[in-house]
């Protein structure tokens, strides 16, 4: 059985989760372990501001490489200062909210933005949250933990 | 319900008052939660009886397997005497066995 699969992993920073998702050794074990992350089904925390660190740009390229590899994302949970990834007003180019949107509506997943966080930072539904994201509850990111195989924090 | 250890780098704050937010949370819907101070993580445990901190409501909330690694306690000179709660100093093996043994592991 892959180790990989078997237990919770942790990526500490976005840039060693970056590595770790592109290093020889995770491509490795996911070919040895297609049967398990054929059904493995993954939730993301994601708590790393965009741009001050790497942590929303890492989870995506985690993301992709986890679906490419036939894992199921059950929902990506942006919590503390990563919930400014799901702002509207960030360029495109600048920004990983439409491409996380895409990805999310391709792969039938949610992007959920932790209530508390936003609002403390002045993020409101409706008004500032890029299309394709949804406010939730801390509670959500409890379901999420009970619903998936394998939990993922970045930054 | 499954078994989750957070494990607490950072030094106090706002950004780690929001991941005690979540332990706190864990604990409401009886998850089995347990929570280790490790590096710079344990000055959230410095003078705790003199301030505020959200850290203090976990006993509240039955979050009460909580671990400080003994070394990063011992290279900064923190005692847990001072702690409001009871907090266990662990060493490296223990530390290890207690991520292996949890479901899920979280990192602040």
């Amino acid at each position: 059985m892959c180790r990989l699969w078997n237990r919770a992993v942790t990526a500490d920073s976005g840039a060693s989760a970056n590595e770790f998702a592109n290093s020889a050794h995770y491509h490795r074990r996911m070919t040895e372990s297609d049967s398990i992350a054929k059904v493995a089904r993954i939730t993301l925390l994601v708590q790393g501001a965009p741009r001050a660190t790497r942590a929303d740009a890492a989870a995506l390229a985690f993301a992709r490489a986890a679906i490419h590899a036939g894992a199921v994302v059950h929902r990506v949970f942006f919590y503390k200062d990563a919930i400014y990834a799901a702002s509207r007003f960030a360029r495109d180019e600048d920004g990983t909210a439409g491409a996380w949107a895409k990805l999310a509506d391709e792969h039938g997943f949610e992007l959920a933005v932790c209530v508390a966080a936003a609002e403390r930072r002045g993020i409101v539904e409706h008004e500032s949250l890029a299309e394709g994201f949804a406010v939730v509850g801390l509670g959500q990111m409890v379901e999420a933990m009970e619903a998936s195989d394998r939990v993922v924090t970045f930054g | 319900m499954k078994s989750v250890l957070y494990l607490v780098r950072r030094p106090p704050g706002p950004l780690a008052d929001e991941t005690t937010d979540l332990m706190l949370v864990s604990g409401v819907f009886e998850q089995t939660t347990a929570v280790v101070f490790v590096d710079d993580g344990v000055l959230q445990l410095a003078g705790l009886d003199a301030r505020q901190s959200p850290l203090k409501a976990l006993p509240t909330y039955e979050v009460e397997s909580l671990y400080a690694d003994a070394q990063s306690l011992a290279d900064r000179g923190i005692s847990l005497d001072a702690a409001s709660f009871a907090v266990a100093p662990i060493d490296a093996p223990a530390l290890r066995e207690l991520i292996a043994s949890h479901d899920i592991v979280l990192t602040d």
